[in-house]
């Protein structure tokens, strides 16, 4: 704190030091973010969904087990609609779409009927050729086709439709493939192509790459929508809030300095910008442009003609802005911050960030933008624009705060308990699909595959056995069978392959297509026989080489996580009764979001609690009291508890995007608090009374204030005009959320206050009592030098100047003094004369009749410049009740000065 | 994907008599010179090893011989013990007909006659379908053959092959480059290209090519399938060539017994 007084002072001295400096390092961001001579751009954009993925679990380890052993990424599901679906004709055209996409990079295998065999068993004949191939070879063949893929439970429901009207075709992509689908656009490739050579009027597409891929899209977009859109609402509110175009292009740089320096910092880092942290940009501009206003505001209250009434104006602003502006970073930060512990990549990295964005919006708005500003020359308005409507509402808003200041602290106590009892009710769920508005492509086409195929969510249960050839065990087998029955009963499945059913129609194959072969051969050596020798690609694709895993393709109807946490564990509870060595777990996309999700609902208390833990811990440390702490985060817990009230009465889930929005506001909305407070306090101090400072104070800050919430909620409604709903829900249960935090800024923070007495750590550490008050000033005796300044903040620290009567003799008064510096003299008037009776100096104890409420009875002058604290009876009781141990050893030491003085009266009358 | 084991094994074990002169018709009677009236295979062995390095070994005999310029080809498994005796026929069928493959498997004790969709199966879990050879072997026979350039491969002179088959013919691959040792005439190296990637690529060395009698043959090779990340090792271990086989071998109804 000293060290940034220091820092001011030196910044308010040197101004164009600093925007030198604020130049350079803004040229060594540009060239960090550029590499020359093409000035392209370093910092990438990674759009990818990695790291939303949680890290290093045993989900996410499954998870990569099942890539790295049957080599698959993702799937996507493509269906054609075609009436009548088996014509020779319709097959070719087959044939020849499942060919194309084979041909896409990244992709690795179609399964369609173009490449599914269908197995016609006649004696000693088995032919294996695909649908499609026999088609061409024998075009009267396809009349049976129905009835074939009817009678396989490969394919009954997995190629074709139960109205025999679609037909489907998975594709298979390999990591580069998901990479490739959403740069390339795949899904509008795949689905022009299929249009093309089909003809068909009806392709669908769904599977998580095709979700993953509209959904970054759509976040793009909005986000890349948003970043001008906050910028826009900056210019204007700063123009229409400050008319001055000067002002608005001095804000506009300084947050975009701070943007720029955060981004050249990604690079250092070797971060680059993902699909959470690309929310960073837009925040960083909405929260330097609220800074910037408080700064702003002050900046115009004084008004500076010459060159040193504007360097003592940036002084006095930044010595005005620089404890809220530092709290109110302080805090921001610890609102981020909180969201890192247990957060995904994605989150922790947007937290990283975002904290940094904040730390030089902290430096730049405090040093750089008012140098800035007196560089510019931007002249102080007479009257700032909203200024007479601000200060009469502040007026009313103060009278009805201090009016109905207990039903107000009660209201918000009430209702901080109501909204986190209905918080308990709160489902942690999303639905990725259901994210995206009605009728957009995305949503339509997996609905309609959804129930047309009976599911089109993919997960997969991986077995596992670490013994070689364990999976040709017929019992084992026959357990795998058992499993993968028990699937296709529960109520979400639509189906369920495996292996198994691949060896079983081999072995009916292979037996004269007798239906009693369609079972599990009883000696391993014949499954093993079968599976190698008889299994193609698509066993390969769910058994690995050493026979000892295999996954279990299941297709679920459900999308929504909740439902799906349902099915999972129901799931793993069956997979718990696997027989040894079978060990088997859920995994896939699906399962892996849903694990995500749970995960943040679950941490989302553990943040929230870091985050007020933190904000309480900076406010208790920066009013120096645990209790002011509280109070001032009371009315920033009040939104929040609101926002998640209002959640579960609205019966929204708590999912990852919202998730963000309680620690961010309380991050946020504190500063406006902060700033209250800290404006409260110096009135307060300034005027003596805590309730004429509840006015002034929120004079000065209701229109800042007003403005920056203004300019956080337009920007988070910016995101209103998304794709996605849950982009939509953030921005207006942010702002929404934030409107309510600015309500009870009004109300609760006043109220609160009005009855609050703060030291700031700032004020600690700025009181000058001089050299060693605590030894030098009889009444602060046996204090430490903290404990003397709180006591002389308690009190009031007056200075009078050379001359000045202090006292007169007579007056009714109540206070006392202690001298900290000057020279005083005490006289008495006696029939016309004065009569000096002493001269007091620094330590000594004034005016003690006049706190024990009897009449002045000297007149005390100022020989030289002098400065006292003042003190009575009530700055007393509050510091007994708030610092009993400090107001205990002043009452000694009173009571000591006045044995001594006493002592010495008698020995004078002796 | 049966009879891709023939085809397989053959790759290493074509054999050359003769060096070739710089212009496509020699190097490709050159190559055809090679194929020898009749192979036999004494024990191959292949190692394939899938993403996760797990292996799977597969050893065994191949016979093999030319028919009427027709190929016939029986592979019969010796090892793991569990597989012994699983066998497969391939029988080239006459001109535009493509091949009979039977298969016969002792827990069954039934043999087979296995047709279609089998061209791009995998062979025993490895990493090359019958349909990647077939489409080497088309290469010596399609017009779209052409001699890219010559260079050098592990320091003696190769001549670098391109071959895009015909689309009809429906190959997986639309363009295989052959690297082929003037000296032997051996495919060293081949990569099969998708869309201009390279999907699979065969790669022996120069070191590893060995004669039996006057035919050349390669004794290991790999099979790298870049899109799956997996590979196969093809060692053999002796080549006989030119030697009478037993008609039997090459019976569907016999072949299963074995020599």
């Amino acid at each position: 704190m000293m060290l940034l007084s220091r820092l001011i002072e030196q910044a308010a001295r040197r101004p164009g030091l600093i925007l030198l400096a604020a130049a350079l390092l803004s040229l060594l961001a540009l060239l960090q973010l550029f590499s020359l001579p093409q000035m392209t751009p370093r910092l990438k954009l990674d759009p990818s969904t990695e790291s939303l993925l949680p890290l290093g679990d045993r989900d996410r380890q499954v998870y990569e087990r099942v890539r790295s052993t049957f080599g698959e990424v993702e799937t996507v599901l493509m269906s054609v609609r075609l009436s009548p679906m088996f014509t020779p004709q319709n097959m070719a055209r087959i044939e020849e779409l499942t060919r194309e996409l084979l041909g896409f990079p990244g992709v690795k295998h179609v399964f369609s009927l173009g490449t599914a065999a269908n197995i016609l068993a006649d004696g000693q004949d088995v032919e294996l050729g695909s649908f499609t191939r026999q088609a061409a070879q024998d075009p009267a063949a396809v009349k049976d086709f129905v009835a074939r893929i009817h009678a396989n439970p490969l394919y009954r429901g997995v190629l074709l439709s139960e109205d025999g009207e679609h037909t489907a075709l998975v594709i298979g992509l390999d990591a580069h493939g998901e990479e490739r689908f959403r740069r390339d656009d795949y899904t509008g490739q795949f689905r022009e192509l299929a249009r093309r050579i089909t003809g068909s009027d009806q392709v669908w597409l769904a599977g998580s790459p095709v979700v993953k891929a509209a959904s970054t899209g759509a976040m793009l977009r909005t986000l890349f929508l948003s970043l001008p859109v906050t910028y826009l609402i900056a210019i204007a509110l700063v123009l229409l809030a400050f008319r001055s175009v000067r002002a608005t292009f001095a804000v506009v740089l300084t947050v975009s300095l701070a943007l720029l320096w955060t981004l050249a910092t990604a690079v250092a880092m070797g971060l680059s910008l993902n699909l959470v942290s690309i929310l960073m940009p837009p925040l960083v501009v909405t929260l330097g442009l609220a800074y910037a206003i408080h700064l702003l505001s002050d900046f115009y209250d004084s008004p500076a003609r010459s060159q040193a009434e504007r360097r003592e104006r940036r002084l006095e602003v930044m010595n005005r802005v620089g404890a809220g502006l530092l709290l109110a970073g302080i805090t921001t930060i610890a609102g981020f911050l909180a969201l890192m512990p247990g957060g995904l990549l994605a989150v922790r990295e947007f937290a990283l960030l975002s904290s940094i964005g904040v730390g030089y919006l902290f430096l730049l708005i405090l040093f750089f933008l008012p140098a800035l500003l007196d560089h510019l020359h931007c002249a102080p308005l007479r009257r700032q624009w909203g200024q007479a409507f601000t200060d009469r509402w502040a007026d009313r808003l103060a009278a009805f705060d201090i009016k109905w200041r207990r039903p107000i602290v009660w209201t918000a106590m009430i209702l901080v308990v109501l909204d986190l009892w209905l918080a308990a009710g709160i489902q942690v769920g999303t639905n990725y699909i259901r994210a995206f508005r009605e009728g957009v492509p995305v949503r339509e086409e997996y609905e309609a595959l959804n129930r047309t195929f009976d599911g089109a969510n993919l997960v997969s249960v991986l077995i596992e056995t670490h013994v070689n050839d364990a999976l040709t065990d017929p019992e084992l087998v026959q357990g795998i069978d058992a499993l993968q029955q028990w699937l296709r009963e529960q109520p979400e499945v639509g189906q369920a392959v495996s292996y198994v059913d691949h060896l079983k129609l081999i072995n009916q194959s292979l037996n004269e297509n007798d239906p009693a072969y369609f079972s599990v051969p009883q000696d391993s050596a014949a499954i093993k026989q079968l599976l190698l020798f008889a299994g193609g690609e698509e066993i390969r694709r769910v058994l690995d080489a050493r026979l000892r895993s295999a996954l279990i393709s299941v297709r679920i109807r459900v999308g929504d996580s909740v439902e799906i946490t349902d099915f999972v564990e129901r799931v793993e509870a069956r997979l718990a009764e696997l027989k040894p060595p079978l060990n088997g777990s859920i995994t896939g996309t699906p399962v892996l979001a849903t694990r995500t999700v749970n995960a943040i609902g679950r941490g989302q208390g553990v943040s929230l609690a870091i985050a007020c833990f933190v904000i309480w811990a900076m406010l208790a440390l920066m009013f120096t009291s645990a209790r002011a702490g509280l109070w001032a985060l009371l009315p920033n817990l009040v939104p929040v508890s609101i926002y998640f009230g209002t959640l579960s009465l609205l019966d929204i889930p708590l999912s990852p995007t919202n998730s963000l929005i309680a620690a961010i506001v309380l991050g946020v909305a504190v500063d406006d608090t902060v700033h209250y407070l800290t404006r409260f306090n110096r009135d307060a101090r300034a005027t003596g009374s805590e309730l004429s400072a509840v006015g002034s104070a929120l004079r000065s800050t209701l229109r800042p204030s007003t403005l920056t919430t203004l300019a956080l909620c337009l920007g988070l409604l910016a995101l209103t005009g998304s794709e996605l709903r849950s982009q939509v829900q953030f921005g207006l249960l942010a702002s929404f959320t934030l409107f309510l935090a600015w309500v009870s800024g009004l109300t609760l923070t006043p109220a609160l206050g009005s009855r609050l007495r703060i030291v700031t750590l700032w004020d600690l550490l700025r009181m000058d009592l001089g050299p060693s008050p605590q030894h030098t000033i009889p009444l602060l005796s046996g204090l430490s030098l903290r404990q003397a300044r709180i006591f002389a903040l308690t009190a009031k620290l007056e200075s009078h100047a050379s001359g000045d009567l202090m006292i007169r003799q007579g007056d009714f008064a109540r206070d006392m003094f202690v001298v900290v510096d000057g020279t005083l003299e005490v006289s008495i008037d006696r029939n016309g004369e004065r009569k000096v009776l002493a001269t007091m100096r620094r330590g000594a104890v004034l005016g003690e009749a006049g706190y024990f409420g009897q009449r002045r009875t000297a007149d005390v002058s100022c020989i030289t410049a002098v400065r006292v604290l003042r003190f009575d009876a009530v700055d007393l009781e509050r510091l007994r009740r708030r610092n009993p141990w400090i107001a205990a050893t002043i009452f000694r030491n009173l009571n000591r000065v006045q044995a001594e003085r006493l002592a010495r009266a008698t020995a004078m009358l002796g | 994907m049966r009879n891709a084991s023939f085809a397989a094994l053959g790759l290493l074990a074509v054999m050359s008599v003769a060096s070739a002169a710089d212009d496509i018709g020699s190097i490709e009677a050159c190559m055809r010179a090679n194929v020898p009236r009749a192979l036999q295979v004494k024990i191959f062995e292949m190692v394939a090893t899938d993403r996760s390095g797990g292996t799977r070994t597969l050893s065994g005999r191949l016979y093999g011989r030319l028919d009427e310029n027709r190929i016939e080809a029986m592979m019969r498994i010796e090892q793991p013990p569990d597989m012994r005796g699983a066998s497969y026929l391939v029988r080239e069928a006459e001109a535009g007909r493509g091949e009979d493959m039977f298969v016969y498997l002792p827990a069954l004790d039934k043999v087979r006659r296995i047709t279609g969709g089998m061209r791009d199966s995998a062979l025993f879990g490895t990493d090359l379908s019958y349909a990647d050879v077939r489409q080497i072997a088309y290469a010596f026979t399609d017009d779209s053959l052409r001699l890219e350039r010559s260079e050098t491969f592990e320091g003696r002179p190769v001549w670098v092959l391109s071959m895009s088959p015909d689309p009809d013919n429906a190959l997986r691959f639309d363009r295989v480059l052959a690297w082929i040792d003037q000296q032997s005439c051996m495919v060293i190296k081949a990569e099969f290209l998708q869309e201009g990637a390279v999907r699979k690529r065969f790669s022996g060395s120069t070191a590893d090519l060995a004669q039996s009698g006057p035919h050349w043959h390669l004794t290991r090779a790999r099979i790298d399938d870049l899109q799956q990340q997996t590979h196969t090792e093809l060692i053999i271990t002796e080549v006989l060539s030119n030697q009478e086989l037993a008609d039997r071998l090459f019976n569907p109804r016999s072949f299963h017994l074995g020599p």
